[in-house]
């Protein structure tokens, strides 16, 4: 049975792009990551190409890449200490395709994917309607990759 | 004990040689440079441009900075190469930024274990941007100099 992106996996992602906290936790702690990690992964990797995709599409800048990686991380130090800025900066050209992916372990790529996705979503500061349309967007990038697998 | 020696291996040679990387083209330090290294004595040179960089350093972030500063600092270096910037690694310069100022938090187990291409790399690209900053005229930079061989004498 192909895995696909539930409602719940939605909401949670929803409830964290919006500053919920309490509530990405209480959604998140009922997933079955056995059986559901593969889509909510989906889901993430998704959500950080469509952020990407929209902050660099049509300006391809290298050094605006840079800098950014260096301003999301200079906003914590703990946080800095975790993520390697140039494997963040190649995911991200990567995600444009101007780069081959890096050589990076799955739960490394997942967590620059997870924290630059929200860092770009949160900078966009989309209303309800705005964030609604990016989900549907992402659930459907993600589900069209799961098919494929 | 030798002359040299209580320099802590720095030489008015090697003094020299760092001088002419700094304000000449490659043609004319590129065979002072072979000859310091042939003749074997580039261990100075090494502490010497390792002394220079701290001076830089210092005289840059301390004695209060952030570490998101730094990073800040990297970065802008770094995008000045644009599509080259991945050849820096931003976490070593990072952490060699992080040593000159004594951060006691620096993982300096992990920067050890950086292979010298990489650290050498990190090294220049933030050396060219601090010297860049500081726009040293002719007796600043002798003073430069000079601080940087008492250091170097101090062991950094």
């Amino acid at each position: 049975m192909t895995a696909s992106v539930s409602d719940q996996m939605v909401a949670a992602l929803r409830a964290y792009l919006s500053g919920n906290r309490a509530e990405y936790d209480r959604l998140f702690d009922q997933f079955d990551m056995k059986a559901e990690g593969l889509a909510w992964s989906a889901l993430i990797a998704a959500g950080f190409f469509e952020a990407v995709d929209r902050r660099w599409a049509n300006d391809r800048d290298s050094a605006d890449i840079v800098e950014y990686v260096a301003s999301v991380r200079a906003k914590d130090p703990e946080l800095s200490e975790q993520i390697e800025p140039n494997v963040a900066e190649q995911l991200i050209l990567h995600a444009l395709g101007k780069s081959e992916a890096p050589d990076v372990d799955d739960s490394d790529r997942y967590a620059i994917q997870f924290l630059f996705m929200a860092a770009l979503i949160v900078d966009e500061r989309l209303d309800g309607a705005g964030l609604d349309k990016f989900l549907a967007a992402v659930r459907e990038l993600a589900d069209d990759v799961l098919k494929q697998q | 004990m030798t002359r040299d020696q209580v320099n802590g291996g720095v030489t008015d040679e090697h003094v020299a040689v760092f001088r002419s990387y700094l304000v000449d083209e490659p043609e004319v330090w590129l065979p002072l440079h072979k000859e310091m290294v042939e003749s074997g004595c580039s261990a100075g040179n090494d502490r010497l441009a390792w002394a220079a960089f701290v001076t830089l350093v210092r005289g840059k972030f301390a004695p209060i900075y952030s570490l998101g500063e730094v990073i800040r600092y990297v970065a802008h270096a770094r995008s000045a190469l644009e599509d080259q910037a991945h050849m820096v690694n931003a976490r070593v310069a990072e952490g060699l930024i992080r040593r000159a100022l004594g951060d006691d938090s620096l993982d300096a187990e992990a920067l050890d274990m950086v292979d010298d291409e990489t650290r050498a790399c990190a090294q220049i690209l933030m050396m060219l941007a601090l010297l860049a900053d500081a726009d040293f005229d002719d007796s600043a930079l002798e003073e430069f100099l000079n601080s940087a061989r008492e250091l170097a004498a101090q062991g950094s």
